[in-house]
């Protein structure tokens, strides 16, 4: 945890001070990579964000590529459409089959299976 | 000494070497160790005899203690609170091969020795012939790497600066090994650390005599373990076909002679050592040994030194289980490792047959080293082809395990971790048809895995198991099936794959089929619904399943028929017997196993007897 105003360098230090408690050492020559932020915010939304609202505004989205891949035993082989993660903005809906690439992983959506993002930009596969 | 702490320090000592694993894990820079965990946490007791190994690889930590040995050896009483030690040398210092670096962190309670915390990890590359720790050109030790003897890395607290920079200029990824290293000084702190404490919490009374009642305690286990073996002398061998140069017969025999509460591998009779990087030191050989006879025995046996103090092994000097300096032994911890576990087994299979373990396929997934778009070097070794685990009594082989050194402690890479970290696309991982020994238990498949390589690499080829079955079957269980190596260039011309070698390429596409595991029993006695599954699951062919497990199913698959099933299985006993009764009036019965006799073992009525 960080206070305001605190200056990077204190931020290296601590991270170092922690680094040694945890891992019993720091690296000499190491460089520090910040990865992610987070920022908690306090404060009251004018309206409650609705699964009726994300429904209404749902768009289909764009697929960056197209694969050929074995979908299932009823599908078989056939071109799906391939979404990056990354690009993928809330509320677009995806029908299976279909996959999502992501840094990490690979989600396949299957045939009769429809991929959502939420508002928060987590993922809901309803399977059929 | 109270049964209960007893057991409970045994199971915290095994966690704190659990927990240095993890500090490991996550601060060690190289995708080796932070993926794939090539690397094994300890703890020894004051006199070097290894008492706890949880974490990691088997191979690894079985001669831990011949490191911590020399290294008291080599320092005496010139060992003080703060030191780290560091080794590497199989001849000079007790250990594998010049790859696995041991660090050593001596645990001081009161003021006195207490114990040791150990990390010995498989560096990503220490200089020598080829990127990547294994040149199967060197012809000497000299051509592996840096060599070190037991050297003092850090001096009462301080790291010795000097010596660092000195490891530094002999590897060609500098920042991998720099990084590595003081991940293995921090995992050894907190080892060391959680050390301590659980010797102030028992009471330094009472922690004097923790090790050496945790070692008995593990003595008097495997002595009642070795009591129940049937006693006798037994034999086993296995072998290789080549010696990095060319063809080659090369023989890893032992005889096991199991005497009331003791077990003696002798392994006399095999082969001199050789020229290429295959030979075993002997602390290589001891950890085999130990690893072999660990999974044959009780899975609750605590596996510590003491343990081992049952086991006397007999390896004479010169031969590919004691090699002689300046013999190179790079490859030693998968082979010959592999031919030793393979024999002891096979030894042993003859004291408990119930418990045999029929053999892991060998290995032939190369190493790629090249430049990653930054400059850097990288080291790149491809487990995602690693070979099958063979099957036991209670199970079929894991499809795809690694080397049979590592017993499934190293984590196969995630491909999109992979992907991320080297410039290569996985294609395919996929577990191969008949690729598995046929057996009651069905061997480990092998898997099917296509690469590209995107950039131009210097790949070493090690190839232990395309030229003929290796994952043995046992009690009439057949072997796995052979390996295969192919490599494409960009341009669609096939690159020649030497069997050990180092090769220049470009861009290129790797494709393996990886070695399958052995069957373990008659694949007569196989539940037919197991078959069918299998047969569903593409792990076994149709045709397979018609003519190794005589197993009839509906055309539609989803049924066995079992009245049929049950005909064409006796048919195939009358036959096998007939067949059987004409071998023993030949002059060679080997030459009269009927079809798939490459892949046949000997069925239980023609087992190895006593002797």
């Amino acid at each position: 945890m960080v206070e305001r105003g605190e200056p990077i360098a204190t931020i290296g230090r601590q991270f170092e001070a922690e680094h040694q408690r945890l891992f019993g050492h720091t690296q000499p020559d190491g460089r520090h990579q910040v990865v992610s932020i987070k920022v908690s915010g306090f404060g009251a939304l004018d309206g409650e964000l609705s699964e009726d609202h994300i429904n209404r505004t749902a768009c289909a989205g764009k697929p960056d590529d197209h694969r050929e891949i074995w979908v299932d035993p009823d599908y078989d082989w056939r071109e799906v459409a391939v979404f990056s993660g990354s690009s993928l903005a809330p509320r677009v809906l995806i029908d299976g089959p279909a996959i999502v690439e992501e840094t990490t992983t690979t989600i396949l959506v299957g045939a009769r299976d429809r991929l959502r993002v939420t508002t928060a930009g987590n993922y809901i596969i309803e399977l059929q | 000494m109270d049964p209960v702490l007893l057991a409970l320090t045994q199971k915290q000592l095994d966690h704190i070497t659990r927990q240095m694993g993890w500090v490991m894990m996550k601060t060690a820079r190289s995708p080796i160790f932070s993926q794939s965990h090539d690397f094994s946490c300890f703890i020894g007791d004051a006199n070097g005899a290894v008492a706890a190994q949880a974490d990691g690889i088997p191979i690894h930590t079985g001669s831990g203690g011949f490191a911590l040995r020399a290294l008291k050896a080599a320092f005496g009483q010139d060992i003080a609170d703060g030191d780290v030690f560091l080794s590497n040398d199989p001849y000079l210092a007790g250990n594998n091969h010049l790859a696995d670096w041991t660090v050593m962190r001596p645990v001081f309670v009161d003021g006195e020795l207490f114990g040791f915390s150990c990390n010995r990890a498989h560096q990503s590359d220490i200089g020598g012939g080829v990127a990547g720790t294994y040149n199967p050109a060197a012809r000497e030790i000299f051509h592996e790497g840096v060599r070190i003897p037991p050297l003092r890395l850090a001096e009462r607290g301080v790291v010795r600066k000097d010596v660092v920079h000195l490891l530094l200029a002999n590897t060609r990824c500098q920042d991998l090994l720099a990084g590595d290293l003081h991940a293995m000084l921090g995992s050894t702190k907190i080892g060391a650390e959680r050390l301590a404490a659980l010797a102030r919490d028992v009471g330094s009374r009472q922690a004097s005599r923790l090790f050496p009642n945790l070692l008995d305690y593990a003595e008097r286990r495997m002595r009642a373990q070795i009591s129940n073996l049937q006693p006798g002398r037994y034999s086993g061998a296995d072998m290789s076909d080549h010696d990095c140069f060319g063809a080659a017969s090369v023989t890893v025999q032992v005889t096991l002679t199991v005497e009331g509460d003791r077990l003696m591998f002798d392994f006399s009779g095999s082969s001199p050592q050789i020229e290429g990087f295959k030979n075993s030191p002997l602390a290589n050989t001891h950890s085999a040994v130990y690893l072999a006879v660990a999974t044959f025995l009780d899975a609750s046996l605590p596996r510590n030194e003491g343990a081992y103090r049952a086991i006397e092994i007999i390896a004479p000097e010169g031969s590919i289980v004691n090699a002689r300096p300046p013999a190179p032994v790079g490859f030693t911890t998968t082979h010959p490792a592999h031919e030793i576990i393979t024999a002891c087994w096979q030894a042993l299979t003859g004291a408990a047959p119930d418990r045999s373990c029929a053999g892991w396929g060998k290995s032939l997934h190369p190493v790629s080293a090249g430049a990653t778009a930054q400059g850097s070097v990288f080291v790149l070794y491809h487990w995602l082809g690693y070979p099958a685990a063979g099957a036991v009594a209670e199970r079929d082989g894991f499809n795809v395990l690694g080397t049979v050194n590592t017993l499934g402690g190293l984590v196969l890479p995630n491909v999109e971790d992979l992907e991320l970290a080297y410039p290569i696309e996985i294609r395919r991982q996929e577990f191969r048809t008949d690729g598995g020994g046929a057996g009651k238990m069905r061997g480990g498949t092998g898997v099917c895995y296509e690469a590209r390589q995107l950039v131009p690499t210097e790949t070493t080829f090690r190839d232990e198991a395309s030229r003929r079955p290796s994952g043995v079957g046992v009690l009439g269980g057949h072997a796995g099936a052979a390996g295969t190596i192919r490599c494409r260039a960009a341009d669609g011309t096939m690159i020649a794959t030497p069997a050990y070698g180092t090769v220049r390429c470009g861009p290129m596409e790797l494709c393996i089929e990886s070695t399958g595991g052995g069957g373990w029993g008659d694949p007569l006695e196989r539940d037919p619904e197991a078959v069918r599954r299998d047969v569903l699951d593409e792990l076994v062919s149709p045709e397979a399943a018609r003519t190794l497990y005589h197993v009839v199913l509906s055309s539609d698959l989803a049924l066995v028929d079992y009245d049929a099933t049950n005909r064409a299985r006796s048919k195939k006993r009358f036959t096998t017997t007939m067949l059987e009764e004409i071998a023993q009036c030949e002059i060679s019965p080997q030459e009269s196993w009927p079809a798939h006799d490459m892949r046949v073992s000997p069925r239980p009525s023609s087992q190895s007897k006593p002797h």
